[in-house]
Formats: C-alpha cells, sequence, structure tokens
C-alpha cells in the first residue's frame, strides 16, 4: 500500500505553502520525494501551480491526484472545473460522471449538476442546485463562494420575461476558485 | 449528464488564459491539429497587426500588404512550432518578435517588385489550378466545365469580398456599393453553407478567404501536402457550387 504524508507533516506544509507567496512548489516537491503517491500532495501541487498561472503542470498534478485516487472527491470536482475553465465541458462531464454515485445530500453532487444543467444553458435548473449545493456545504466555505459568484453571474444570463437572451460577456467567476488554492486547508 | 452544450453557460465559466493552456497541452502533448488551429486562429490579428505596421512603415515601396500577411503568418506558424509552453515567457511576446523577424528578413531576401508581383499572382494560380483539378463528368460540355469554373471563382470572391471571417475589429470593412440587401443575404447564405462543410474544408476556405493564408501556410497548419490542401479547397467551392446553384 502506498505510504501517505503524515497528518502533521501536511498541516506543516500547508502552512508553509500559505505562508509562501512566490507559488513555489519546492516544499510540495519535496514531500513527493518522500511520498510520491499521496494524491493529496498532487492536488496540493496543482493548486499551487494553477495560482501561479502554470496551467500546463498544475493540471497535469490535478490529473495524477486523481488518477491515484479515483475517489478523491474535491480533486475530481476541481479537475473537472478545471476543464470547464479551460473550454473542455465534455472531458469536464467525463471526469465528474463517478460523483453522480454520490448520496443526493452531499454538496458536490448538487455543484455537478448545477454547473452542468449550467453548460447546458438551463439556467434556472442550474441556480437552483447550486443553491441546494451551498445549504447542504457546511465543509468548505470557500466553495460556497465561488458558487454565489457563479450564480449570481448565471441570474444575469437569464432575460427578463418577455425578452431574448442579450449575448453574455465571457466572465471569470472562476477565477474567483483560485482563492480557495491559497486556501488548500479547506481541500482535505 | 447529456444534451446539447451551450455557449453563453460555459461563458461565464471559461477563462481565456486557461483556454489557451489547454490548447498548448493538446498541440504539444497529444499532437492535436485542431489545437493548433485554434491556436493559430486566436493569435491571427496580432500577426496582421504587425503585418499592417510594417506595411505603412514602407508605404511607396511597392510591396503589398498580402505578402506582409503571408510573411508574418509564417512567422506565427514557427513560433507555433518552436514556443516552449512551459517557460513562463508569454507566447504574444515571443510570436511578436518572430513575426516581425520574419517579415523582415522575407522582405529583404527578394525583390520586392518581383514579390509584389508574385504573391497576388501566386494565390490566383493556386486558386484557378485547385478548380481545374475538379474531375469532369463524363457528359459534360466545356462550356459546363468554363460555368463551373467560373462559378468557383466566383464564390471564392464572394468569400474574400465579404470579410464575413474577420473578426478582429482593425479589419472591418466600410459599406461599399455591394453592400446591398441581395448581397448581404447572399453572403449570409454563403457563410452559413461553409459552416456546414467538413471541419477541414470549412477551415480552409476561413483561413484562405477570411485571412489570405496561402495554401503552403494552410497544408503546414493542418499537416497535409499542399496538393491534398488544393483537392480539399477545390472541392468544397464546388459543393458550395451546388447547394447555393440558384444564386
Amino acid at each position: 500500500m502506498t505510504e501517505l504524508c503524515g497528518e502533521e507533516e501536511m498541516a506543516r506544509l500547508i502552512e508553509t505553502v500559505q505562508s509562501d507567496s512566490g507559488n513555489d512548489v519546492a516544499a510540495i516537491d519535496t514531500m513527493l520525494q518522500e511520498y510520491p503517491g499521496d494524491p493529496r500532495l498532487h492536488f496540493l501541487r496543482g493548486s499551487v501551480l494553477a495560482s501561479g498561472n502554470r496551467l500546463l503542470e498544475a493540471y497535469e498534478a490535478m490529473q495524477r491526484a486523481v488518477e491515484i485516487a479515483p475517489d478523491f472527491v474535491i480533486a475530481r470536482f476541481q479537475l473537472g472545473f478545471f476543464e470547464l475553465s479551460s473550454g473542455d465541458a465534455q472531458s469536464a462531464m467525463e471526469n465528474w460522471e463517478p460523483l453522480e454515485e454520490l448520496p443526493e445530500d452531499h454538496y458536490i453532487r448538487r455543484f455537478v449538476r448545477g454547473l452542468v444543467h449550467l453548460i447546458h444553458d438551463q439556467f434556472d435548473s442550474a441556480i437552483s442546485e447550486l443553491r441546494e449545493g451551498i445549504a447542504l456545504n457546511q465543509e468548505n466555505p470557500p466553495l460556497n463562494h465561488d458558487m454565489q459568484l457563479i450564480i449570481d453571474k448565471t441570474a444575469d444570463l437569464v432575460p427578463p420575461a418577455g425578452q431574448a437572451e442579450s449575448d453574455a460577456p465571457a466572465v471569470s467567476s472562476t477565477s474567483a476558485l483560485l482563492n480557495q488554492f491559497s486556501d488548500p486547508k479547506t481541500r482535505h | 449528464m447529456k444534451g446539447k452544450i451551450g455557449k453563453n453557460g460555459l461563458a461565464i465559466l471559461r477563462i481565456q488564459k486557461w483556454v489557451e493552456a489547454a490548447l498548448w497541452r493538446k498541440f504539444r502533448q497529444e499532437g492535436d491539429l485542431p489545437a493548433k488551429h485554434a491556436l493559430f486562429h486566436m493569435h491571427q490579428p496580432l500577426a496582421r497587426k504587425i503585418a499592417k505596421e510594417y506595411y505603412y512603415k514602407r508605404m511607396g515601396q511597392n510591396v503589398e500588404l498580402a505578402e506582409f500577411e503571408q510573411l508574418a503568418y509564417e512567422g506565427l506558424l514557427d513560433a507555433i512550432h518552436k514556443f516552449d509552453p512551459l517557460r513562463t515567457v508569454p507566447f504574444r511576446g515571443y510570436s511578436r518578435r518572430r513575426i516581425a523577424g520574419n517579415i523582415a528578413d522575407g522582405i529583404a531576401t527578394t525583390s520586392e517588385v518581383s514579390r509584389q508581383v508574385s504573391t497576388r499572382y501566386k494565390i490566383e494560380q493556386e486558386r484557378l489550378r485547385s478548380l481545374s483539378n475538379i474531375a469532369r463528368a463524363d457528359e459534360e460540355t466545356a462550356l459546363e466545365q468554363l460555368t463551373k469554373l467560373a462559378s468557383g471563382l466566383a464564390f471564392g470572391l464572394m468569400l474574400e469580398g465579404t470579410g464575413i471571417y474577420h473578426d478582429d475589429e482593425e479589419n472591418e470593412r466600410q459599406p461599399n456599393a455591394y453592400d446591398s440587401l441581395v448581397w448581404k443575404e447572399a453572403t449570409q447564405r454563403l457563410a452559413e453553407e461553409v459552416e456546414k462543410l467538413p471541419r477541414k474544408q470549412a477551415m480552409i476556405l476561413q483561413q484562405h478567404y477570411g485571412s489570405g493564408v496561402n495554401f503552403n501556410q494552410i497544408a503546414k497548419l493542418l499537416g497535409l501536402s499542399k496538393g491534398r490542401i488544393s483537392q480539399l479547397h477545390g472541392e468544397a467551392l464546388q459543393i458550395l457550387r451546388k447547394r447555393l446553384g440558384k444564386f
């Protein structure tokens, strides 16, 4: 069985990463040499790289985390979200498929459903699922904040009765998701 | 998770920088040609802008804008091939140097007048050859064959003249005498039909008529031979002719 980095070591690492403003992954890489099979380290690495705009490497790290631990829910969710932000809805939905097996009252399941409605331009259903997800989510407050931003942007897309939809400008509410990368404690 | 993916919802979530990073990953790591084409398309406005800058600097020296654009596209393609997306340098700055360098080198190496004559001539000859090579039906008379050729060229002129593919503001056309309602309707239908063409054929028409990219560079972009591009171009115009025969 793959050896995982201890809780205390992980907490110290997260502290180091949070205090380092330069998006440096050196500390994580050192830890990865010792625990190459720890999916949390790969996920953390991906998050830090993404916040430093090293997006190709970030994606690989996220993918690696999910490959090692297919049941790592938040990593799978974030990998899909990464793909959505990259305009690749098809890959996102494929990666999210296993999350459909989560219990009905799991907030991630609701977020996934909401986002899938959103990419199908089903705005009312999207808003309703995302709201339910927020109500259910007690363990990951930054994610609630980001989903609320998406709800707000989606509400702008819903045309007032009797009016045609206008061309919506691209907005980057997802960039707010990066905020939670800078708070990796909430991911685990 | 089924159904048609929309545009507006996804637009909320999309971040341009991430989209580009994904294209680089697909092109570099998976050799994905549509990703390469999307990157070329994404940075084409910059190439055109640099071409124009050089063109205006050298006004009065008998070098046409199309020549600068060809050199700019060549530089852009070269930059796409050589760029390392893992480096922290942004592609825009990197490609700007390559594009400008290629224009400067290209203009210097050949006599300007001969290039001016040859660029336009070469493009027209490429198109003509492409259409002439379409297989002739047995029962077809020379006149029918000529009609085919002429209508193929006419569609080419329409595609080129409408500017329907230029999406950057710098190339917005001013209305002219041809911009009548009938003309607009005709070009709109033509654009719709181009959209329905097989992906590669639509891409060829888009690049060739929309941006003036020659067959040689489109061949490099799509990883096909120049002959194959010529063939696909000819076939595409013939399809348009059949579908819009009542024009």
